[in-house]
């Protein structure tokens, strides 16, 4: 009888140490699928991040020059049925050596795109499906943005609305 | 009985540690999941009031074109100051009316190269540098020569922001920029 429980006993041990060698195994290939996926991460992240800050300098500045030229076409003053393609006249003046810049330069000065109309509160200018495209080093990140700017009837800017189509 | 404490307490003293380490990376996982979820970042509407988005480079100024003055933004003309399609003299001239509106005592700085901190070169690599201070009767723009020395107290400060740009040719330019109280 004592025999079969200390054969019981040492049977109990070994499965325990086993649960606890498998454990540690699980644990240590775990925690190295996680440090090379951190890694790995961690550079996929400084691309990301450097493709993001590009795409919102370039967001920037199409509002920037939307504002820019929509404010001045509003001060310049003139009928309200024209500021839509005064501001595509004034839009296509405009130069820059900014990468990407020529995707917001065609789609502004796109008669189908540009919308800017006199409403209650002074004016509204919708520019529609801007495109958002920076290709770096084998990388691209790409977004359509819808634009809404709002001014005050002297041409102050009131609101900036972007939207991203999908 | 001595025998089955003394399993117990081995049992114990090794599984004790093995337990606390899957709790502690249990732990790891969930914090990384839910730094991976804080990434994924916002989608859809964003309202912004206006100038909220502006840096002083995003700001309208005057240049002269071929009859009469054009409005660009600093940024397009900082660049085009370095392409050598704007003159020096004409941008600085430009960059008085942003500060025309400020109280005395108010400077607006700008660095543009193709290495990081742009500000900190000296002598002649600082050609794209410009300092403009609004004094009490003046605004006036600081010789760049001076410049590396002039910009020493806001690095000092650290109130110096720093942007990069990708031009149509794939270079990457920096571009730091201070726009507020002087800082000696």
């Amino acid at each position: 009888m004592t025999g079969l429980l200390c054969m019981h006993g040492k049977r109990g041990d070994v499965a325990f140490v086993l649960v606890v060698v498998v454990t540690i195994a699980a644990i240590l290939s775990a925690g190295m699928v996680m440090v090379t996926t951190q890694r790995e991460f961690v550079k996929q992240t400084g691309e990301m991040s450097r493709l993001s800050s590009d795409a919102a300098t370039l967001e920037s500045y199409a509002i920037a020059v939307s504002a820019m030229v929509g404010s001045s076409e509003i001060r310049a003053g003139g009928k309200n049925e024209t500021l839509a393609e005064r501001f595509m006249a004034k839009s296509r003046e405009q130069e820059s050596l900014l990468a990407g810049s020529r995707g917001f330069y065609e789609r502004v000065t796109a008669p189908e795109a540009v919308q800017f109309i006199s409403t209650n509160e002074g004016y509204s200018l919708h520019i529609s499906a801007i495109p958002i495209i920076i290709v770096r080093e084998g990388h691209k990140m790409q977004r359509i943005m819808n634009l809404q700017i709002n001014f005050d009837g002297q041409g102050r800017v009131h609101k900036v609305y972007k939207e991203y189509s999908t | 009985m001595r025998p089955n404490r003394r399993g117990q307490e081995s049992k114990f003293l090794t599984g004790f540690p093995v337990l606390l380490l899957v709790v502690v990376l249990i732990g790891i996982f969930i914090g990384f999941s839910f730094t991976l979820t804080a990434t994924k970042g916002a989608q859809g509407v964003i309202a912004e009031r206006g100038r909220e988005y502006g840096n002083s480079f995003y700001q309208p100024i005057n240049q002269p074109i071929t009859i009469g003055t054009q409005e660009i933004l600093v940024l397009d003309a900082l660049l085009r100051v370095d392409s050598g399609d704007i003159k020096r003299q004409a941008f600085e001239n430009g960059l008085y009316a942003l500060l025309a509106p400020e109280p005395a005592g108010s400077c607006l700085v700008l660095a543009l190269d193709r290495a990081p901190k742009p500000g900190a070169k000296s002598g002649q690599e600082a050609r794209n540098d410009f300092y403009i201070i609004k004094e009490t009767n003046a605004i006036r723009a600081e010789n760049f020569w001076i410049y590396l020395s002039l910009s020493e107290p806001y690095r000092r400060a650290g109130v110096f922001s720093e942007t990069s740009v990708v031009l149509h040719d794939g270079t990457r330019m920096y571009i730091e920029y201070y726009f507020g109280r002087c800082v000696s």
